[in-house]
């Protein structure tokens, strides 16, 4: 790895915020790893980022380039002996990373929810779905069993289940995919937290019901004022839903600003790619669709360099040994010695 | 499932009985077998002159009609003395003749001990099982899993003598040695601790596999992610699933228990069902020791449906029609 971490910007860009914002959540140099046979998979590799107040961030990447695993750190439930080895993740006066156990406990639900990709397996099979609501307000609101009832029905009529109070009692398996999101989504408001992680909300659901739930999902975070995550690999989710978009690749960010310039004029090559692998409707019938060639490397033995520099068409000898960072380029940054010139700039 | 079952059980016992090597006649008769008069007369009074088929079908609409027939001790036979007498325990009263009497009475006290038995095992074994499993891959859960091996292997007939000596001649904790009570006495405490020592490897392993195996389950994650105390975590989001397995094996175990407390009741002499089959056996008293054998087929098979009855209770999944 040849990350020099001295060299990072001592304060943080905005990456496209409006400057008037404060951030609610500032991960820094984050590094989080897991110990196989194989040796050290570096899972995420020196991320920083932040997230400003009532922000939608959109966080993409293929599978296993670390946006779940971001995710799952600042939850603090890295599986199996996975670990947030160095860096700091910030949120409300607290770095996450040196909170004991008793303390993020009342962080997670409370103040940072989170909503899973796979609503059929996320969700306790032996359990109805109103306790599952119910449960979580008992012990961070205190509430007595009643009044979480109560609070559980009104939430699931107000993320559209009809008759809540027919369907309190029932069980997982009596609901559809788009439905067990809507629980979901219910859990993870429940608490009314500030900030919300969103793990791939609509990859699990049918293509008709991804829509109606993003929407839920935005209309939700926006009533309540809340910041939100939003780990996806679908650009229209991005397009649609986010203000900002960040793109991580092999562990690191690659690219992060405001969702119009990112996909107007994306700077670094992988994001170009990304853009490129989504049919547009002027491409004809028949036309190949663009794919980024190769894999993602592996992240045990992390090629020097940029770590794209293996699939990237425009890669010289610079890219090969020198690891480019985060820089300025209109109102987005992007880590990449080969920055095509905005499109606006050109013109 | 349960009538071709319970015939099939019946041709087998009474097959047995049939051709075994212990001729009921000689039970009634003791020392006068020799006599042919008489043994002819007692063949002819027991029905035993009849052919095979013929006294099948006698004892099946005999055990259908509900009565189950008489023990030979009620022909005048040694039989009850000779051996059932010998393990008369304190409080046995036992005077009915009858077979179902007989059978349904001891099996009371054998259901009383086995209740203790599977008590102390979904409490003890099931906690130490999760115990293990939360705690996996550490001394404890290693202590646990090793302590239930040992106590699981040394049999009942060490086991039991081993705590007699101890609770009663060396530190006496209980002052008779055996015989029954009734289920509230202290008298029930150690043979239900030995009854359960046997199955309880299966308990703790199963309990501990099913608890690792819905550790790392995505519901189990959404359950930390809403900030659930550990303790509510395992209890309301991982037992319920983890316990299917579990239940499975309970099943087999209570019926081992109801049927298979031989040594228990012999060792601290209980008057159990299991200790009326060594008896009857030894007596050679046939009626009653193929209406236990049958009694006992009876209890699997309903303890069986029982075990498939209560999945509904554990798996909202599983519906019946």
């Amino acid at each position: 790895m040849a990350t020099d971490t001295s060299s990072q910007p001592e304060i943080p860009l905005t990456g496209g915020a409006a400057p008037d914002r404060k951030p609610l959540l500032r991960i820094h140099e984050l590094h989080t790893q897991f110990e196989t046979k194989q040796g050290t998979v570096r899972a995420v590799d020196g991320l920083s980022l932040d997230l400003y107040e009532g922000e939608v961030l959109g966080l993409v990447g293929e599978s296993g380039c670390g946006k779940t695993m971001t995710a799952l750190s600042i939850m603090g439930l890295l599986p199996g002996n996975g670990q947030a080895v160095a860096g700091e993740i910030n949120f409300e006066g607290k770095n996450l990373l040196q909170c004991s156990g008793e303390e993020m406990k009342k962080i997670r639900g409370a103040r940072i929810a989170m909503v899973f990709q796979e609503p059929m397996t996320a969700l306790t099979p032996t359990m109805t779905i109103g306790r599952q609501i119910s449960e979580a307000m008992e012990i961070h609101l205190a509430l007595g069993r009643e009044e979480a009832r109560e609070r559980a029905l009104e939430l699931l009529d107000h993320v559209g289940i009809p008759s809540p109070r027919a369907r309190f009692d029932n069980y997982i398996h009596q609901f559809s995919g788009g439905m067990r999101q809507r629980v979901m989504i219910a859990i993870a408001f429940s608490c009314q937290p500030r900030l919300l992680l969103a793990d791939e909300p609509t990859t699990a659901l049918d293509v008709t019901v991804q829509a109606q739930i993003l929407d839920l999902i935005k209309h939700l975070a926006q009533e309540a004022g809340m910041t939100a995550l939003f780990i996806t690999h679908d650009m229209g989710i991005v397009a649609g839903s986010c203000d900002r978009v960040a793109v991580m690749y092999a562990g690191r960010m690659v690219e992060i600003g405001p969702v119009d310039d990112v996909l107007l004029n994306p700077r670094h090559p992988y994001t170009q790619g990304l853009l490129g692998s989504v049919p547009s409707l002027e491409s004809k019938p028949g036309d190949r669709l663009y794919s980024i060639s190769g894999l993602p490397p592996d992240l045990v033995s992390l090629p020097t360099g940029c770590k794209f520099w293996l699939r990237c068409p425009l890669a010289d000898d610079r890219c090969r040994e020198d690891e480019p960072e985060l820089e300025q380029y209109g109102q987005s940054q992007a880590a990449c010695w080969k920055v095509m010139p905005p499109r606006d700039v050109a013109a | 499932m349960l009538a071709p079952t319970v015939i099939i059980v019946m041709l087998i016992t009474f097959t047995l009985g049939y051709y075994g090597p212990i001729d009921p006649v000689r039970a009634v008769l003791g020392e006068e077998w020799e006599d042919e008069a008489r043994y002819a007369e007692v063949k002819k009074a027991l029905g035993l002159d009849r052919p095979f088929v013929i006294q099948f079908l006698d004892y099946m609409g005999t055990m259908f009609g509900g009565h189950w027939g008489q023990s030979l001790s009620a022909f005048g036979g040694v039989a009850s003395d000779r051996a059932v007498g010998e393990g008369r325990g304190a409080g046995f009263s036992g005077t009915s003749t009858g077979v179902r009497e007989m059978v349904l009475g001891r099996l009371a006290i054998s259901a009383q001990l086995s209740f203790w038995a599977l008590v102390f095992l979904t409490v003890f074994a099931i906690l130490l099982g999760v115990l293990a499993a939360v705690k996996q891959n550490t001394t404890v859960d290693y202590a646990i899993v090793t302590s239930s091996i040992i106590a699981s292997s040394i049999p009942a007939y060490v086991i039991g003598p081993v705590l007699l000596i101890i609770f009663v001649l060396k530190i006496p904790v209980f002052k008779t040695v055996g015989g029954w009570d009734g289920m509230f006495s202290r008298q029930a405490i150690l043979p239900a601790i030995v009854l359960a020592t046997g199955p309880m490897l299966v308990i703790v392993r199963q309990t501990r596999a099913g608890i690792v195996e819905v550790l790392g389950k995505d519901f189990v994650r959404t359950a930390r992610a809403k900030g659930m105390p550990e303790r509510l975590v395992v209890a309301r989001h991982m037992l319920r699933t983890a316990m299917i397995p579990v239940l499975t094996s309970l099943g087999l175990v209570t019926s081992g228990l109801l049927t298979g407390s031989l040594f228990v009741e012999q060792i601290f002499n209980i008057p159990g069902i299991g200790k009326l089959a060594i008896q009857t056996l030894m007596s050679g008293d046939h009626p009653v020791f193929m209406g236990v054998v049958l009694f006992q087929a009876l209890i699997i098979v309903t303890v069986n449906l029982l075990t498939d009855l209560l999945y509904g209770g554990l798996d909202p999944r599983v519906t019946y029609d």
